[in-house]
């Protein structure tokens, strides 16, 4: 009877383990951990950008620095963490046995793959959505931001169409500069988008302008 | 020396002695002063966190308030119960219970960490006088070595169990110092139970048996594990978690009612020391093995594991001290060997498992930042904003200094419009569930080492001779 409950326990106890530990199992317990970031090679939301130059200049930066981590097969997060950090940056460049201005000229072509992406994925509005933002931003007189706001669309788009506009303002970026500059790893995506974003506004002015009538812009 | 019957009371009666009068308040105080210091083994890991914030160190290095403590315990455990043996056990527990009273004073007072452990030290040094005397003395009030032994290991356990729940409830109320104030006035309580007891026992002399290895070595791999039940998942719920003291004291009282249900458990099926000792060493390692697999960060969660602890320190700690005293003489040097087991277990384990955690929190720092970076980028938050939360996010997680952040500054901070305020409070739920399961996830292995060793204490348990087999 004694020598029984001597095996009995430890058994009933063993039993208590394998179900409370069975339990823990079937609820996900082996899988609580931090998500793992996604796969930069994989195709992100394709949906349409809001009409908005701050967002487009966000989503190029994005889909871009995705480009450049697919490229070096690290993760987007590592990436823009990683590119603040000197020392980060060279093992960056070192890992893909580049120097640091191959890793600009990398992450200029990756911005520029980003906006060929979107552009083929029809992500990008058109400019003439941005019309109103475009008049209301530009430092330009009163009577520059009716001629603008009065613009046709089809004129609009066809002097401005969005993926030109954002690959020359790209390419008009030092971004070796910006990247020796960088004081944190949230300022890059905030400096890129700037600079995406003022090299646009910049084309915008001399082009639509470019377009009033002489008198016009004469006046102006 | 083998098989001396000093008083033909069974192990049977341990926890159901009724005494009557002064005797009863002797018991009850001598019992008390010996769960206090027990207790301070572990009493203040709910208070570490707090104790970590005021003198501003490291978590590796607010450790070793536990460790000094349980260190110089378990060296002096053993020198203690000599000194209790050769002089008189009761001069030997009234200095005991001064230095230790003292000590505790000290310790609320500390202007410093290095005050602080330096007052645990002595504080361990008066405990452990006060322990091995206190043995000898309730041998002696209560006229009986196995019921006075009975006595002094269930107030061990009762210690050892309510400590950290009593550690945070203080620290929650009050403050972590009052851990140590209130323990001043309470081990002087069994002072006048001191002075009134007779020397103790009558030094005699007779050879000294050896030490039960097996039943000590079991003891001290209990104690390891049970550290990590007690000093992980504290800080796993403080921390990590960012529960209030009070909210992870309570959650914790899982393990003490458990480990106290346990008891009369045990005296119902009746199974021998030996299948009590086996059981709760595997009850121990599943619940450790359980807290390896939390699959959320919710308290409720936390409950089966703990219960499962609670029934192992039950039956494991009380059963494993009483087969180390059960026909071993002098009893208070014997009594002497488990304290120095258990503590020098709890000093291995805080020694193993403190740099496997610290090291796996430090290497959860770049998948916790990277995985907050994803939320962030892709929370449908405008551009600005995210840059603002950005700037905030990093400035909190630089000035933790490789603890556990808390974002809600920096979502403060942040100021955003009341239109985009829904976007961030799911941003931040998503964020704080990251951080929970980055940290959790960094206990892991340290929860799986203290399974392991749980489980090994299963080979010395299994060498105990069942009480049948002593006897005949």
């Amino acid at each position: 009877m004694n020598a029984r409950r001597a095996i009995a326990l430890p058994l009933g106890a063993v039993v208590l383990v394998a179900a409370v530990l069975a339990l823990m199992f079937a609820a996900g317990g082996d899988d609580y951990r931090p998500s793992p970031p996604r796969d930069p090679c994989q195709q992100r939301e394709s949906g349409k950008v809001a009409p908005d130059i701050e967002a487009i200049a966000e989503r190029v930066v994005l889909t871009g620095t995705d480009e450049l981590a697919c490229e070096l097969g690290i993760t987007r997060e590592r990436l823009l963490l990683g590119l603040a950090s000197p020392a980060d940056r060279r093992q960056l460049a070192a890992d893909a046995s580049i120097d640091q201005s191959g890793l600009a000229r990398l992450l200029k072509r990756s911005l520029i793959q980003g906006v060929t992406r979107l552009d083929r994925a029809s992500a990008l509005p058109k400019t003439s959505a941005l019309k109103e933002q475009i008049a209301d931003e530009l430092d330009v007189p009163g009577i520059a931001k009716t001629a603008i706001r009065n613009t046709p669309d089809a004129v609009v788009d066809d002097l401005l169409p969005t993926a030109g506009v954002l690959r020359r303002s790209i390419d008009e970026i030092d971004v070796q500069t910006l990247l020796r500059d960088l004081q944190s790893a949230d300022a890059l995506e905030s400096q890129l988008r700037d600079a995406i974003r003022a090299g646009a506004m910049e084309e915008a002015r001399a082009q639509l302008l470019d377009k009033l009538p002489g008198p016009l812009q004469d006046i102006l | 020396m083998t098989a001396r019957a000093a008083d033909g009371v069974g192990l049977q009666s341990r926890a159901g002695d009724t005494f009557e009068g002064p005797r009863r308040s002797a018991v009850v105080t001598l019992s008390l002063a010996v769960a206090i210091v027990l207790a301070d083994s572990a009493i203040v890991t709910l208070a570490l966190p707090s104790i970590l914030r005021d003198f501003d160190v490291e978590v590796s290095t607010v450790a070793w308030v536990l460790i000094a403590f349980n260190l110089v315990l378990a060296l002096a455990a053993v020198p203690a119960a000599r000194l209790c043996i050769r002089g008189n056990a009761r001069g030997a527990a009234v200095i005991g219970l001064v230095v230790f009273a003292a000590a505790s004073a000290a310790c609320a007072l500390a202007p410093s960490f290095g005050v602080l452990l330096a007052a645990r030290i002595v504080q361990a040094l008066g405990g452990a006088l006060v322990i091995a005397a206190c043995l000898e003395l309730l041998v002696v009030t209560v006229g009986s070595q196995t019921r006075g032994a009975g006595l002094w290991a269930s107030a061990g356990v009762a210690g050892t169990a309510i400590g950290p729940v009593a550690g945070g409830l203080l620290t929650d109320a009050i403050s972590w110092q009052s851990i140590f104030i209130v323990q001043v006035p309470l081990v002087l309580l069994a002072l006048p139970a001191v002075l009134a007891t007779g020397r103790g026992s009558q030094k005699r002399e007779h050879s000294v048996d050896r030490p039960h290895l097996a039943a000590n070595l079991a003891l001290a791999l209990i104690s390891a594990a049970l550290t990590a039940a007690l000093f992980l998942l504290v800080l796993l719920l403080v921390e990590g978690w960012r529960q209030s003291p009070a909210i992870a004291a309570l959650t914790v009282c899982v393990i003490p009612v458990a480990a106290l249900l346990a008891a009369p458990l045990a005296r119902r099926v009746a199974a021998g020391s030996q299948a009590e000792a086996i059981a709760g060493s595997i009850l121990l390692a599943g619940g450790l093995a359980g807290l390896a697999l939390l699959p959320d960060a919710a308290l409720a969660w936390t409950v089966a594991p703990q219960a499962l602890i609670g029934f192992g320190l039950g039956l494991t700690v009380d059963s494993l001290t009483q087969v180390a005293l059960r026909e071993r003489l002098p009893q208070t040097l014997h009594g002497g060997w488990t304290i120095a087991a258990r503590h020098a277990g709890v000093v291995a384990g805080l020694a193993i498992l403190t740099p496997v955690f610290t090291a796996d929190l430090k290497a959860a720092e770049q998948p916790a930042r990277e995985a907050i970076a994803a939320q962030v980028l892709d929370s449908r938050l405008p551009a600005s904003s995210k840059l603002a939360l950005a700037h905030g996010l990093a400035d909190q997680l630089v000035a933790q200094r490789g603890r556990v952040p808390d974002l809600s500054q920096a979502f403060e901070d942040a100021a955003l419009p009341a239109a985009q305020q829904p976007q961030a409070a799911r941003l931040e739920l998503a964020l704080d569930d990251q951080l929970e399961r980055a940290t959790t996830r960094a206990f892991r292995d340290a929860f799986v080492i203290a399974a392991a060793i749980a489980l090994l204490a299963v080979v010395p348990a299994a060498l105990i001779r069942p009480a049948s087999e002593v006897q005949a």
